[in-house]
């Protein structure tokens, strides 16, 4: 009897050791990631590289690019993708759901450097729409990679509303337009919102597709959609470690340490989000 | 639950008679799962302006008969329903018949209550404004007769802009069937509405069904005997998918035509 014990209490402390090891196997890479770029970033970080364009030895440029895009995707992507993951939860027909689910899932699993390529064929490429190297292709590039998130976590925070509201709202007669705006929507919209903040903080990051379709630009980025090359954070970080010299390693680790700093801020404000809306399904009980 | 505590009196009306003015009548109606019979070919009528209760064990299919009178089954996949239900001049399963229209004057009420996301005020004017129902600068006074006829005014008068998950279990199922009675239904569908509540809230509810029967025909899915021989006018008996029995309450009770109706009000089975 004590030795089947013994044994069953040592079987539980090995699978809390293994559990903790496999914690460990994910968390310290990622500290030691943060910890060394911001170790290099921040004795290079100075007040006047948000002044200075890359062509001046600063960020300005790339921060400025950076923005834009973000906020381009945040239109494009962020528009479509919500708008796709509300017809697949909702209007779409179970078998075509299932067949649009299957296209987003393809689309994610495409690598970021196809998705530039075949964005510098279609958009950039004389071939293509001819754009040149430009903020829209860019735009559209990136939209593409994270359109399949968005388009995800739209469906599933649609999907996460429990059943019992719905069918109260149909009870009532409400048609499916005024069932979605007013009783599916307010417990869906924060799961919606982290959704896009996650998928801004992964296009921050992204390097691949906008080689191809935003290229990269010195300077700050002009007021044309096309024809005009754009200046991003990763672009810097990604040229200027290729490049001698001390500057140009100073400069890439500063754009490495300001574009983590983003992605760690939009990754809370996700987070945050997410809390809340926890906290509302949690008090609604159903 | 023995048979002399069902032996007390019921408060309804003592008739041994259905009553022939119908609201509601099923035709042949069954639901299926697939080739699975959950109600087969049950054919019914129930009396306008009387509680009626639909009782029976587990899986006897009172909730899949309710459901299908206001068609919620067409939003279940896999579930196919045949047969007709007609409620007044509304052919129910007509490929013509509006939906929107048939919900608003057959209102339901669930097993758990389901408040929306929104308001108290907003949950009770949200259905009114969806269809297109409230008057003009009447929207308060809306809200405050409901509210009052429900019994929850007092409770709620002073934070009706606050959220209705901060009222009691018992509180929130109030508002929801304030929220009911909004559209002014001629029928009302209630799923087991007090199974989730204290009996002091039961007996509140019950008590207002009582007093809706007024202008209401009322359909009441209830486990609890009890409660079906306090309110209600008549009893049908499901048992597994198939009506055994639909009587008075008086006679199902007191006097049931089927032996299994009678197994089953004195506890043998269910």
């Amino acid at each position: 009897m004590a030795s089947r014990q013994t044994f069953r209490q040592l079987r539980a402390s090995l699978f809390w050791i293994f559990c903790g090891v496999a914690l460990l196997i994910i968390i310290i890479p990622s500290i030691d990631i943060i910890v060394s770029i911001l170790k290099a970033a921040i004795p290079v970080i100075k007040p006047d590289i948000f002044t200075k364009t890359t062509a001046q030895g600063g960020l300005q440029n790339a921060i400025l690019g950076t923005v834009y895009l973000g906020v381009g995707v945040l239109l494009t992507a962020g528009t479509l993708g919500v708008l796709g993951g509300l017809y697949i939860a909702e209007f779409a027909p179970a078998r075509l759901a299932s067949v649009l689910r299957f296209f987003s899932e393809v689309l994610s699993g495409v690598p970021s450097i196809v998705i530039g390529y075949i964005g510098y064929v279609t958009l950039v490429a004389k071939g293509g729409l001819g754009w040149h190297y430009s903020l829209l292709g860019g735009v559209l590039a990136l939209g593409a990679l994270i359109l399949p998130y968005i388009v995800k976590t739209t469906e599933v925070a649609f999907s996460g509303v429990p059943r019992t509201l719905r069918e109260g709202a149909t009870a009532l007669g409400m048609s499916r337009v005024q069932t979605i705006r007013k009783v599916l929507l307010p417990p869906a919209l924060p799961g919606i919102i982290s959704g896009l903040i996650i998928a801004l903080a992964i296009s921050t990051g992204e390097t691949a597709p906008l080689l191809f379709t935003a290229g990269f630009s010195d300077l700050n980025p002009s007021a044309s959609l096309i024809n005009s090359p754009v200046g991003y954070l990763t672009g810097v970080t990604y040229n200027d470690l290729q490049l001698p010299g001390g500057n140009y390693q100073a400069l890439a680790n500063a754009a490495a340490g300001v574009t983590i700093v983003i992605i760690l801020l939009l990754i809370f404000g996700g987070r945050l989000v997410t809390a809340r809306s926890r906290r509302l399904v949690a008090r609604m009980d159903l | 639950m023995s048979a002399g505590y069902l032996s007390v009196p019921a408060g309804a009306v003592h008739q041994q008679e259905l009553s022939t003015d119908t609201a509601i009548r099923v035709n042949d109606l069954s639901v299926l799962v697939g080739q699975k019979a959950l109600v087969d070919n049950v054919s019914l009528t129930f009396p306008h302006k009387r509680i009626t209760a639909i009782v029976g064990p587990t899986g006897s299919g009172k909730t899949t008969v309710l459901r299908a009178i206001n068609r919620m089954h067409d939003h279940t996949p896999g579930f196919s329903v045949k047969g007709d239900v007609t409620i007044g001049d509304i052919d129910v399963y007509s490929p013509d018949a509006n939906l929107r229209v048939l919900r608003r004057r057959v209102g339901m009420l669930f097993q758990r209550a389901n408040p929306f996301p929104q308001s108290i005020q907003d949950n009770i004017l949200i259905a009114p404004k969806a269809h297109g129902m409230v008057p003009k600068n009447g929207s308060r006074d809306l809200c405050e007769s409901l509210l009052q006829e429900v019994g929850l005014w007092n409770a709620v008068k002073d934070r009706l802009g606050g959220s209705p998950f901060m009222l009691s279990g018992g509180q929130q199922q109030l508002l929801c069937l304030a929220r009911m009675l909004a559209l002014q239904p001629d029928v009302a569908l209630l799923d087991e509405p007090t199974s989730a509540l204290d009996p002091g809230t039961t007996e509140h509810i019950e008590s207002l069904l009582k007093g809706l029967r007024e202008k209401v025909t009322i359909l009441i899915v209830t486990h609890n005997l009890a409660q079906a021989l306090r309110i209600s006018d008549e009893v049908v008996f499901l048992m597994a998918g198939k009506l055994v029995e639909h009587a008075t309450a008086n006679k199902f009770f007191h006097d049931a035509a089927d032996e299994r109706s009678r197994e089953y009000v004195s506890g043998r089975i269910g």
